[in-house]
């Protein structure tokens, strides 16, 4: 899909031209002279079905008498500027504005050929796959029975007591599935981000969605041991305004960038948007040095329930990615869902975390971050709701990166 | 006295002591889950009156309780 002007500013555009609504009981004529008289131009008088060439003239002031409306094209207009503003003092005419460029309102939607989220991020767009780059997904664990993995190598780890590394939630196997899952049946869309980057699954929940602390800290730092260049992790608590940021994940946080390895974490759910309520940023998202991302839904307007930055020290979002409508996979026998969080969305940025840090072997740690900031598609929305903008991947011609 | 669970951080200056850290709040009656030395962090179980002894461990810079996680319902009407 091709984004819109809309998409790219969603600030009105003025044409150039004017447009002049008249009183209804305004007569022709009066109208007519006043138009030839404040732009100095010829005026063409448009009657409905009276024209075979519906073309509005570029030289000449158009009159439409069923709608008491004149149209001033570009070129009169900006010759007489300083007259129009004095348009609105005639009796006859109740309202004189600029004219604005009407785009249709696009909106992304999943295709046959990928999700909305793959075109979003423009996955879909590059040669880039992410092979031979490590992710780690923190989470539920992964259903390794599932056609989409079960021929793929992918290092697995168990940090829950008395649980495989199989993922019986659900979770974990959709998180794994938008990063980096690779459908095998020809029908079912793309819908993993980087489908060739090798999969590091820990599995810091039980099945019943639940994990502690510890866990949590233990797998993150299994991720970093294994020199994972990216680990998503799908995982937050809530944190109060004003509340400060864990030193733990601070530490581990700043542990990762300092080997290469890049922790990405969902901001959180917790706002209500429609009732004016924007929670902080979720731990551990909100450690400094964890890329904290938020949700948008497929107009690339906020997702209601994305927290946002409210905190400082790290409580700020630093980049948005799709989590509203988002299709992957889950454990048999569903196969897929579609499901919305800022769950999603992280591991959208991990996969194009992974596509970025192959394209350039120096981009790892922070310098893969700050190419995640630098490179996302800037939106007209505030950066305490989506950071720096839209995640975007690499693009690419031939396996090289255009700069 | 109930016993919860909490997280030991060890300071910055005393990060290769964890282990050893780790090992005195052992013997003041902390139970040592795991410890994650790069980080000085020290996982366990507690109660109210061993916690005022750790706290006089040399190199501990905060006791808090750990932050468990939850998600919530696996459903496509409830944001994950």
């Amino acid at each position: 899909m091709v984004t819109s002007p809309v998409l790219e500013n969603q600030r009105p555009i003025a044409t150039g031209a004017m447009i002049v609504a008249l009183r209804d009981d305004a007569d022709l004529a009066d109208c007519v002279r006043i138009m030839e008289r404040q732009t100095e131009s010829e005026v063409s008088v448009s009657t409905f079905g009276g024209q075979e060439n519906a073309a509005i003239s570029a030289d000449k002031v158009t009159f439409f008498p069923e709608l008491q409306t004149a149209f001033i094209p570009r070129a009169i207009a900006a010759r007489h500027a300083s007259r129009m503003i004095e348009l609105v003092n005639e009796e006859a005419i109740l309202e004189a504005r600029p004219e604005f460029f009407v785009f249709l309102q696009q909106q992304y939607v999943d295709s046959q050929d990928s999700t909305w989220g793959i075109a979003a991020v423009g996955a879909h767009e590059t040669s880039l796959t992410g092979e031979g780059i490590k992710i780690a997904v923190l989470d539920t664990g992964i259903d390794l029975k599932h056609p989409d993995f079960a021929e793929r190598t992918i290092v697995t780890q168990s940090f829950v007591a008395g649980e495989t590394v199989n993922d019986q939630q659900g979770h974990g196997t959709h998180c794994a599935g938008t990063a980096a899952g690779k459908a095998v049946d020809p029908g079912v869309p793309r819908y993993g981000v980087a489908p060739d980057a090798s999969l590091f699954v820990g599995k810091i929940l039980n099945n019943r969605g639940f994990g502690t602390e510890g866990d949590i800290i233990n797998g993150m730092n299994w991720a970093i041991g294994q020199k994972c260049e990216v680990i998503s992790m799908s995982v937050g608590g809530p944190v109060r305004p004003g509340e400060r940021h864990s030193l733990l994940y601070e530490r581990i946080g700043k542990l990762a960038l300092r080997n290469g390895s890049l922790i990405v974490a969902a901001a959180g759910n917790e706002s209500n948007r429609s009732l004016g309520f924007i929670a902080p940023v979720a731990s551990p998202a909100n450690a400094p040095s964890i890329l904290a991302v938020g949700a948008v839904d497929g107009a690339l307007d906020v997702a209601s329930f994305s927290s946002g930055g409210v905190n400082p020290e790290g409580g700020e979002v630093d980049i948005a990615a799709p989590g509203v409508g988002i299709f992957s996979s889950v454990p048999l026998p569903q196969k897929y869902r579609t499901l919305m969080g800022t769950s999603m969305a992280c591991p959208h940025v991990a996969g194009v975390a992974a596509l970025w840090a192959q394209s350039d072997p120096s981009l790892r740690g922070s310098a893969l971050w700050s190419a995640l900031q630098q490179n996302a598609k800037a939106l007209a929305l505030e950066s305490r709701d989506v950071g720096s903008g839209l995640v975007q991947a690499p693009k690419t011609r031939g396996g090289q990166r255009q700069v | 006295m109930k016993s919860l669970y909490y997280s030991i951080v060890v300071d910055e200056t005393h990060l290769t002591q964890t282990n050893s850290i780790a090992e005195a709040a052992s013997a003041r009656g902390f139970e040592v889950r795991q410890v994650v030395s790069e980080i000085g962090a020290i996982f366990g179980c507690a109660d109210q009156a061993t916690l005022e002894r750790l706290q006089q461990i040399p190199g501990v810079e905060e006791i808090r309780p750990c932050e468990d996680f939850q998600l919530p319902t696996f459903d496509p009407s409830t944001p994950q």
